[in-house]
């Protein structure tokens, strides 16, 4: 018989003690000790049912405790702050008297300080505290639904056995649930809760022609086109590159198999990598950040003009790792056939023609044309803008001299045609600009309605450089690349951040990973052998602390003593002897001993019943007697 | 070996169990037990099966003074308290005393006595003595009460109620003996002229040396006592009983398990002399549900020391 409080009383040691166990190495010092003598102190306090620390006291520690590590909350280090200010908490929690709350509390600090504790370092042994410490919590919320109602009420020790038995069928359950959903998770392409949805259909945002004057329908799209998780860029670094396009066709911009120019080498700043979870889409392009230097992950197929094509269509959801240097460009080493990248659209006005002219006018230098024709934009006040757009087969001419205003396109035809007309070789890039950061999941979250088109051209020195002429326009910091709806709000980035950890931990993890994550752990237990000295002998000793207590606390549940073990040999023997279970709950010794007419049992059950019925324990020598009447059974 | 208070006692048992009153060793036994226990016994069984044989020759054999009433329908509470009597020729009331103060009393078929007259029986049971106009008189002691009565009667009968069954300390059965007893039984007659020449085998002071024994020397463990608190708890909260064993069922249990020890040889209890007495002792105790009215009793009190657990460890 053992009262719940008293049982609440162990519980809520031992469940303090499991949430210490993983963050004692990265304590504060001064708090290291006080968190440590704090759970036998707590539990001598529930013992003597006396509590030196009075409330007002208590409040105001923790008050204090809150205070002084909440100011030390900063951006960069959130988790340790707050995890301290958790276990003051819990330590001013364990000192003071306990109630029902009171124990809830301690309970949901430990799942706070535990969760805190993952955030600071994640290890596999994390996974054993987290299932200890769910099984405490079941238990003592069962514990506490019965503690509210009769606080005097005991338990026996059978019914104690039960009930740890049907607390450790939860975690028995969610274990079993994780083994299953580790097979079934990884075939399912979509979020679980998307099972109602219909399949993801494939969008055209990024146009596969250019064709400034018809109505393209890029700008009006506003599904997720891809995320890409990696460092936040500079806004004039975010270019998602898709698709070249680079010869002129009846009006339109179109893709033709370029020459082959030898295989180009990146020149520019350190790259970044960046993980693209692209959206399903209709074609196969596989978005790059600008500029690409290795795409791996996929089956690909590279062209020369660093454009990535699937193999397979992306009709589910996958990632795929970019390495790209942003801002860089791409030195050609051999020979750029400079007349297919400097063939001029068919129709051009005279106007344009005109303009071409002065500009090669200025001289044979590459570069002074380029100048000239950056000149030219920023002084012709265009602006970007989606509506009321030139239209018609003059369109071009019409935006740059007449209405003044039109979107990515026209500013990239434009200056393409008007590049090549100048004898500078250049193609269209189509891809996205911008995007919106979610610093809560550390990536890019791309939309259709992004997709933007801009111009390479090949300079003196035979490299391909980014030209976006969209940023002359007198209204482009304003308009390119920001997303109307202005940025996602906190729910919205949260929202998205779910759905993104979704694909990323669960959709995208498929059989191959797992394969590799089983060897890499294979790999890991093999290294396991050869002792790793301890980083931190305070990392040990955490878990060695929770580890010794709680075999202590299982031994302690589990010791039997002499007597029950001498019974449970004597129930043995019998079933051994007469091949059924003989000893029933209901039955006694001296019973038995009648019932089967055998000297020995009877005997058995006189010295047995003779210590323990008159309270006091076997002595030695009945132990032996004992031992040798079981022989003889 | 004369020291053994217990000798005398086993010595009683044997001899009427052996000589007398074969086949029925458990009812001796039990009577024995109620009488050192300082209780009183029910007999519950058909006529004819030896209960008042068993009466006379438990009183003639400890020795004990013995008195009778035959329980009828018109028996007043002074048929068995006694009455004044005016003495004309001391010119005064005398008191003449009923069969109640006798150390044994044999009250036969209680459930024919009107009401009034059984609670002036069960109050003599319960208090050990009889308050007749206005003076109180102590009953000797040992004093017990054999009370027999017919289940299977029906007609001109007054049932027990349930808080005065509760004063019997013990209620059994006697039960047909085997069949070659039985037998033997037949052929040899009545043994009521035998039974008057049983000599006394025990002396008062034995018995009540024995009674101290019990009391002083028996040992009640905290395991057995919780034993017997789950037994009893167990009835009160059984879905098809009205109301379980009181607490003065649970003392009973208690004492009766150290006589059972007693008489075992033993200076502590063990479970199995609360099992052997559970039913004895508990089983006119529970009052059934009405809807539940036919179920035996001893069935459902064994049902629950199966559920229970002995204590071992």
């Amino acid at each position: 018989m053992v009262r719940i409080k008293r049982l609440l009383d162990i519980l809520s040691s031992l469940v303090a003690l499991l949430c210490m166990g993983p963050i004692l190495a990265y304590l504060d010092q001064a708090l290291l000790p006080v968190a440590l003598l704090a759970i036998p102190a707590g539990f001598w306090c529930d013992r003597r049912e006396h509590y030196p620390l009075p409330t007002w006291l208590a409040t105001l520690i923790a008050l204090a405790g809150m205070a002084f590590y909440t100011v030390q909350i900063t951006r960069a280090e959130v988790a340790i702050p707050v995890v301290h200010a958790m276990v003051v908490l819990m330590i001013v929690r364990l000192l003071t008297p306990k109630e029902g709350r009171d124990y809830l509390q301690i309970v949901v600090l430990a799942l706070f300080i535990l969760a805190g504790s993952s955030l600071i370092h994640l290890e596999i042994g994390f996974a054993l505290y987290l299932v200890l410490l769910v099984f405490g919590v079941i238990l003592g919320l069962v514990l506490l639904t019965v503690y509210v109602t009769d606080q005097n009420m005991t338990m026996t020790r059978p019914d104690l056995t039960k009930l740890i038995k049907i607390g450790l069928i939860l975690p028995a359950i969610s274990l079993l649930l994780m083994m299953i959903f580790f097979v079934v998770l990884p075939r399912t392409r979509h979020p679980l809760w998307n099972f109602l949805n219909p399949a993801a259909k494939g969008v055209v945002g990024l146009a596969e022609t250019v064709q400034p004057g018809s109505f393209a329908q890029i700008s009006t799209v506003k599904t997720l086109a891809f995320r890409a998780e990696g460092p936040e860029l500079a806004p004039e670094d975010r270019y998602w590159r898709a698709l070249v396009l680079n010869h002129p066709e009846q009006g339109r911009w179109v893709r033709k198999d370029p020459p082959q120019e030898g295989g180009g080498r990146v020149v520019g700043p350190p790259p970044v990598i960046f993980m693209i979870y692209p959206e399903p889409r209709t074609d196969r392009y596989l978005i790059t950040l600008d500029r690409p230097t290795l795409v791996s992950g996929v089956r690909k197929e590279q062209t020369v003009d660093q454009m990535f094509v699937a193999r397979s269509a992306i009709d589910h959801r996958f990632r795929f790792e970019v390495r790209a240097s942003p801002g860089a460009s791409l030195q050609v080493p051999g020979k750029v056939d400079r007349a297919f990248y400097l063939q001029p659209p068919a129709q051009i006005s005279p106007r344009i023609r005109q303009l071409a002219t002065d500009i090669r006018n200025q001289g044979e230098d590459v570069a002074l044309r380029i100048n000239a024709l950056a000149d030219f934009f920023r002084n012709q006040e265009l602006s970007y803008a989606q509506d009321d757009l030139p239209s018609g087969p003059d369109a071009i001419d019409s935006f740059l001299f007449a209405k003044k205003r039109g979107y990515c396109e026209f500013f990239a035809s434009a200056y393409i045609t008007l590049a090549r007309l100048s004898g500078i070789p250049a193609r269209l890039v189509g891809g996205y600009y911008g995007g919106d950061y979610n610093p809560m999941g550390g990536y890019y979250l791309v939309s259709e309605e992004t997709a933007h088109v801009w111009v390479e051209i090949l300079t003196a020195d035979n490299r391909w450089q980014r030209v976006d002429p969209s940023q002359w326009a007198i209204n482009a910091a304003t308009t390119l690349g920001i997303r109307d709806q202005g940025q996602l709000n906190a729910l919205r980035q949260l929202a998205d951040s779910l759905n993104y950890h979704w694909v990323q931990a669960i959709v995208v993890f498929d059989l191959q990973q797992q394969i590799s994550i089983f060897r890499e752990a294979g790999a890991r237990l093999r290294s396991l052998r050869s002792v790793r000295a301890p980083k931190d002998w305070r990392e040990m000793a955490g878990g060695l602390l929770v580890a010794v207590v709680l075999v202590m606390a299982v031994f302690s549940l589990r010791r039997k003593s002499k007597e029950a073990r001498l019974l449970e040999e004597y129930r043995a023997r019998l079933k051994k002897r007469y091949g059924y279970e003989v000893l029933l709950p209901g039955s006694g010794l001296a019973e038995i001993g009648d019932q089967l007419d055998n000297e020995e049992c009877r005997q058995f059950a006189k010295i047995y019943y003779g210590a323990v019925f008159r309270d006091r324990t076997l002595s030695k020598t009945e132990i032996a007697t004992l031992k040798d009447l079981l022989k003889n059974i | 070996m004369s020291n053994d208070p217990r000798i005398p006692v086993l010595n009683v048992i044997e001899t009427l169990s052996d000589q007398y009153l074969q086949g029925k060793v458990k009812a001796v036994k039990l009577a024995m037990m109620s009488l050192l226990s300082g209780g009183h016994l029910l007999l519950e069984d058909i006529p004819g099966l030896g209960k008042t044989t068993l009466a006379l020759a438990l009183a003639h054999a400890l020795g004990l003074s013995f008195g009778r009433i035959q329980c009828t329908s018109d028996l007043l509470p002074s048929d068995i308290t006694g009455l004044s009597i005016y003495d004309r020729e001391q010119s005064q009331f005398s008191f003449i005393e009923g069969p109640v103060f006798n150390n044994l009393l044999l009250a036969d078929e209680i459930n024919r006595a009107m009401p009034k007259t059984q609670s002036a029986l069960l109050e003599a049971m319960e208090e050990h003595r009889v308050t007749i106009e206005g003076k109180t008189y102590r009953l000797p002691d040992p004093f017990m009460v054999i009370a027999t009565q017919n289940p299977v009667e029906q007609v001109g009968t007054y049932p027990l109620p349930e808080s005065q069954l509760d004063r019997f300390l013990i209620t059994t059965g006697i039960g047909y003996p085997p069949e070659s007893m039985e037998k033997k039984i037949i052929q040899r007659g009545s043994i009521r002229e035998e039974i008057r020449e049983i000599k006394p085998l025990i002396s008062r002071e034995e018995l009540l040396r024995a009674r101290q024994a019990i009391r002083e020397e028996v040992q009640l463990s905290d395991k057995i006592t919780t034993y017997i608190y789950r037994l009893v708890a167990a009835t009160r909260e059984h879905p098809m009983l009205l109301a379980g064993i009181s607490t003065r069922g649970a003392i009973s249990l208690a004492e009766t398990a150290r006589t059972h020890a007693f008489l075992d040889g033993r200076d502590h209890v063990i479970p199995e002399d609360v099992k052997d007495l559970y039913l004895p002792v508990c089983a006119h105790r529970l009052i059934l549900r009405p809807e539940n009215e036919t179920l035996d009793r001893k069935e459902l009190l064994l049902s629950l020391l199966e559920e229970n657990p002995v204590p071992l460890v």
